[in-house]
């Protein structure tokens, strides 16, 4: 998925006191899903806020829609966010609160407005409760809901899927998928990998505030080259084909985990898949299966962060 | 695949009485217009049993309750009210809801100002039926009424600013009234620095009742600080959404 850029942030730094949470990051983000990743502390949140105007930058520039986010609170309704913070006002049910939201946004018929995007969440609008007695999984969909009142282009989502069961947790990704599709900037922020994998392969990788990837995952794997690739190959003769392999100098190292199975390790892939096709066919081995096994978001997170 | 972005939709943004009616909701609670009605009654009924038992006149009840109602009762409900309108949302850190509509700030300042005075007045209505049922004339029912609305945008304003601000704006607020208002008020040097001076010396001239004040300023000069008082938390308020640093 490719497009114009809709988040722009240039050479932008943020600081607190003495602490750097983000340090000189450039990045553009254009429509659809795109995940922002980095370990608790990397400086997600203040990303986020960021975009969306909360803080200023300390040092560089941060245009949504090609506007400054600080000087025109949510760019009359086209930004919207779903902020961290568990805190709604206690006080007020669910369609009150984003009734009175809707109204203060300007939305022609706040409370079928406000209805219509409980209902998105699977949230009952005639719920006569306080959200203060709200779970933390209807919080989190409350939260999201409000974010929806005004159609926003671009999205901003700081772990929104935080304190959800799995089926919410399916509900929320499949609307994020949906309003990415629908041609919105979706930018959801997480640090549970698993998650991540769902919504899609464009991430936004943060480690220690600065950035550390950005892209397709499966690209930045291929472009980690200064380290072995472990692939496994399951073949009914793991032995003569590793013995192939080694003198074909596709691998660099072998290991036999199991019967029938052959985790080779290479610093050239493109060689190694030419190879191990022939090779096998050389050898009279009938391959099963070939796995990467660091391929995963997890291994190039990993990666990336430990070697900031 | 290229995306296309949505059309873009043409956008409205909100007005003084959607925001107004969001913070009515906070500041006008039932709770809290008991509490307000609640004092006055104690007051008045507090009047009563006076002129009762020690034996007052009827004028001397009323003005005790009156003078409760101005030194006690309004100041501490109204820097209670303001300092809340936005200092709920930014000490429970959900003045992000707020802080990302498309609105203007000033507009938000207004309408918390607005909705905080609007809160007060079954309180100041609630005052002005007992005194008139006291026997008032409606010259001193109107200037009450009058002092009190007044009194009540001059200490509005400023303590909504307050609470745009900071954490703990009622402390501050309440700090106020009891140390510059009551304990050094009778100073005329610190008097100048009450809004509550200002009410009552409205009273005073609306009513032509005679109160004592450590400095009685003229009606005009009444009206001109409290309304610019109110003006200035007003700017304030404002200028504190714009620089928010929004959790």
């Amino acid at each position: 998925m490719s497009s114009q850029p809709t988040i722009s942030l240039t050479g932008v730094t943020k600081w607190f006191g003495d602490v750097v949470a983000l340090n000189d990051v450039t990045v553009d983000i254009g429509s659809g899903v795109t995940a922002l990743l980095g370990p608790n502390g990397a400086g997600k949140s203040t990303m986020l806020r960021l975009l969306c105007g909360l803080t200023p930058p300390s040092q560089g520039t941060v245009r949504v829609l090609g506007r400054n986010p600080r000087d025109e609170p949510s760019l009359d309704g086209r930004l919207a966010l779903v902020a961290q913070q568990e805190a709604l006002p206690e006080s007020f049910n669910a369609i009150t609160f984003l009734t009175h939201l809707a109204d203060l946004s300007g939305v022609a018929s706040p409370k079928d407005a406000a209805t219509a995007c409980l209902e998105r969440v699977e949230l009952d609008p005639g719920l006569d409760r306080k959200l203060k007695t709200y779970s933390k999984g209807m919080r989190q969909r409350v939260k999201v809901a409000q974010a929806l009142l005004t159609d926003p282009e671009v999205l901003v989502l700081d772990e929104p899927l935080e304190g959800l069961d799995p089926r919410q947790r399916l509900l929320l990704i499949g609307l994020f998928q949906d309003l990415g599709v629908e041609g919105r900037t979706v930018l959801v922020s997480s640090h549970v990998l698993e998650e991540v994998e769902r919504f899609g392969s464009r991430v936004v990788m943060l480690a220690q505030g600065r950035l550390a990837a950005e892209g397709d995952y499966h690209d930045i794997r291929d472009l980690m080259d200064d380290r072995p690739h472990r692939i496994r190959v399951t073949t009914d003769k793991p032995r003569e084909l590793a013995n192939a392999l080694v003198a074909a100098g596709a691998v660099s190292q072998v290991s036999f985990p199991n019967e029938g199975t052959l985790v080779c390790e290479t610093e050239a892939v493109t060689v190694f898949r030419t190879s191990v096709v022939s090779e096998a066919r050389t050898v009279g081995a009938r391959l099963t299966a070939i796995t990467p096994l660091d391929d995963d978001l997890e291994s190039v997170f990993r990666y990336l962060v430990q070697h900031r | 695949m290229t995306v296309t972005a949505p059309a873009a939709k043409p956008r409205t943004k909100g007005g003084v009485l959607a925001a107004a009616k969001l913070a009515f909701a906070t500041v006008g609670t039932r709770g809290r217009l008991i509490a307000s009605v609640g004092g006055v009654l104690f007051f008045v009924a507090l009047a009563l049993i006076l002129q009762t038992s020690a034996d007052l006149a009827k004028a001397e009840a009323r003005e005790i309750a009156v003078a409760s109602f101005f030194l006690l009762l309004l100041p501490l409900m109204c820097v209670s009210n303001a300092s809340i309108a936005f200092g709920n949302a930014v000490q429970d850190n959900t003045l992000v809801y707020i802080w990302l509509r498309p609105i203007a700030r000033w507009k938000l300042a207004v309408a918390h100002v607005a909705a905080t005075v609007a809160s007060l007045l079954p309180m100041i209505i609630a005052l002005s039926l007992s005194i008139f049922l006291f026997g008032s004339s409606v010259k001193y029912v109107g200037s009450v009424a009058m002092a009190s609305v007044m009194t009540a945008v001059g200490y509005s304003g400023p303590v909504v600013a307050l609470g745009a601000r900071f954490k703990r704006a009622s402390m501050i607020a309440i700090t106020y009234v009891i140390l510059v208002e009551s304990i050094l008020g009778g100073l005329a040097a610190v008097g100048r620095f009450s809004i509550r001076n200002y009410g009552v010396a409205l009273f005073v001239h609306a009513s032509g009742e005679k109160l004592d004040l450590s400095v009685t300023p003229g009606a005009l000069t009444s009206v001109l600080v409290l309304v610019g008082a109110c003006a200035a938390g007003i700017a304030l308020t404002t200028w504190f959404l714009k620089r928010a640093d929004v959790a």
